[in-house]
Formats: structure tokens, C-alpha cells, sequence
């Protein structure tokens, strides 16, 4: 399209087109109004922040942590156990095994 | 409210100034993306968000290019909210018109307007209706020169073709 046949076009669409509906009067007001409201919540925000982290933190320490080590506690007793297990099955397969090297392997 | 500095050029200039400078083509641009029935809403929100984006701003392109990136992108995030790219323009009232024929000229090319899809019509709006050059487009949109161009080409094409089907024709 020509620069000529560009600038018609302009032309055409400016002298046919519905005027844009003013702005209200009080525009300027109600955007001072929602930088406020939204500053507000960003302190908002910015100030749950911190409790956020606190509660976090007294939640890791009085409820998680206690877990883990009651899982500890209980992965230890199993363990116990499994030695224990694995001992007596030893004990009773080494009927084969050569009394000196069985002794030597001090289980 | 504080008043926050921008710069201009190199000029310092005050929010109430861009507001005052910026709000009518914002405005426009806003109308010519989305209709009337918003757009109190939306001008209100592009300013909020230009507020916000002081900050961010470095001067790396024109403020101007920088306040439409915004306006369009707040246009287009209504739209995708909304699910729909075409306004359906209820307002009638606000144009007084002699002859009937004029403002069924108008409607017929708001409608067509409406009609392209988002990448055209982003286009086709800031080039002909807010009268940016090709390189502002282009600026605006984070878009290269050449598809801006081609855009505008195959928007205008629609455009026409969308007129004709309400009626109207463009020679």
C-alpha cells in the first residue's frame, strides 16, 4: 500500500468512526484510589510474611521434627530386629561353615 | 498519594503528567481493543499498572511505546479472561448522528475493528486508529518491523472484507 492510499485509509477510518466516550470526571480520583487499595494490600502482604515464617518454623520444630525422630526410633528398633533375624538364620546355617572361620567372622 | 518521578526523554515528569498526557490515547486504544463496556475499568487498571511498573521502567524504549504495551496487554488479559475476542457493543446512545447511514457506518467499522483477531487487531489499532509509525507498533508490541507490517497488511485486507459483509464497502 502506497503512503497516498495509507493516509486515505487513516482518513477514512477517522472521519467514520464513533467518537470514544469520555472519561468519567472522577478517573484520576478512583485510580489514586486503587494505587491506595492496592498498596494497602502489599502491606498486607509484606507483613504476613514474617508470621508466615514464624508459623512455619513453630510447626517444623513442634510437629515435624518430633515425627522424624519417632520414625528414627522405629527404623532403629527394626533394624534391631532384622539383625537379630539375620543372626539366628547364621547361626543356624554355619552348622556347614567351619567352626574357626565362623567364629572368626565375630558376629 | 506520593508523587512518583518518570522519565521523559530525559525529562523528569510527574504520574499526573504521563496520566494527563497518555489517558485519551490510552483510552482510545483501550475502545478500539475491546469496546465501551469496559473501559472505564481498563484505563483505570493500565494506570494502576503503569504506577506499579515505575520501577521496572529504565527508559530503554519511549514511555509512550511503553504505556501501550501495557494498555494492549491489559486488553488482551481481559479478553482471555473473558474467553471472547469480539465485544458485542451495546452502547448506542453516545453518537449523535444526522444521517442514519453515518452511524451505521460507524458501527459497521467498530464491528469490523472487532472483529480481526487479537494479533491483528493489536495492530491494525495502534497504527490507524492511535497513528503510531510502523517502528513504534513494533516497539510496542516487542514485534519485528516486518511482521508488523505484514499484519497490518492482512488486517486491513479482513478489515475490508468484514465491512463489505455488514454492507459497506472501502474502495
Amino acid at each position: 500500500m502506497s503512503n497516498q492510499e495509507d493516509k486515505n485509509f487513516k482518513e477514512f477510518l477517522k472521519q467514520n468512526s464513533k467518537p470514544i466516550p469520555h472519561s468519567p470526571e472522577d478517573e484520576w480520583s478512583c485510580i489514586n484510589q486503587r494505587i491506595q487499595n492496592s498498596s494497602v494490600e502489599k502491606s498486607w502482604l509484606r507483613a504476613l510474611v514474617p508470621i508466615v515464617g514464624l508459623l512455619s518454623f513453630i510447626v517444623l520444630f513442634t510437629y515435624v521434627s518430633p515425627m522424624n525422630s519417632q520414625k528414627d526410633g522405629d527404623d532403629n528398633i527394626e533394624l534391631a530386629e532384622y539383625m537379630w533375624n539375620s543372626y539366628d538364620s547364621v547361626e543356624k546355617t554355619q552348622l556347614n561353615v567351619d567352626n574357626d572361620l565362623y567364629w572368626s567372622l565375630d558376629l | 498519594m506520593k508523587v512518583e518521578k518518570v522519565k521523559e526523554g530525559g525529562i523528569i515528569t510527574s504520574f499526573r503528567e504521563v496520566y494527563e498526557h497518555y489517558h485519551s490515547y490510552v483510552r482510545a486504544s483501550l475502545y478500539w481493543m475491546v469496546g465501551s463496556e469496559p473501559l472505564d475499568d481498563l484505563v483505570q487498571e493500565t494506570f494502576v499498572k503503569v504506577w506499579k511498573s515505575f520501577d521496572s521502567f529504565q527508559g530503554e524504549s519511549h514511555i509512550k511505546t511503553w504505556i501501550y504495551r501495557i494498555a494492549i496487554n491489559t486488553a488482551k488479559d481481559f479478553l482471555k479472561k473473558k474467553g471472547r475476542y469480539l465485544s458485542v457493543l451495546n452502547e448506542k446512545g453516545f453518537l449523535k448522528a444526522e444521517n442514519p447511514r453515518d452511524l451505521a457506518l460507524a458501527d459497521a467499522i467498530e464491528k469490523s475493528i472487532l472483529s480481526l483477531n487479537l494479533k491483528h487487531r493489536e495492530v491494525f489499532v495502534l497504527y490507524y486508529k492511535i497513528e503510531l509509525s510502523v517502528e513504534e507498533v513494533a516497539e510496542s508490541l516487542n514485534l519485528p518491523q516486518g511482521t508488523v507490517k505484514s499484519r497490518l497488511h492482512k488486517g486491513r485486507e479482513i478489515f475490508i472484507k468484514n465491512l463489505k459483509k455488514i454492507g459497506f464497502s472501502y474502495e
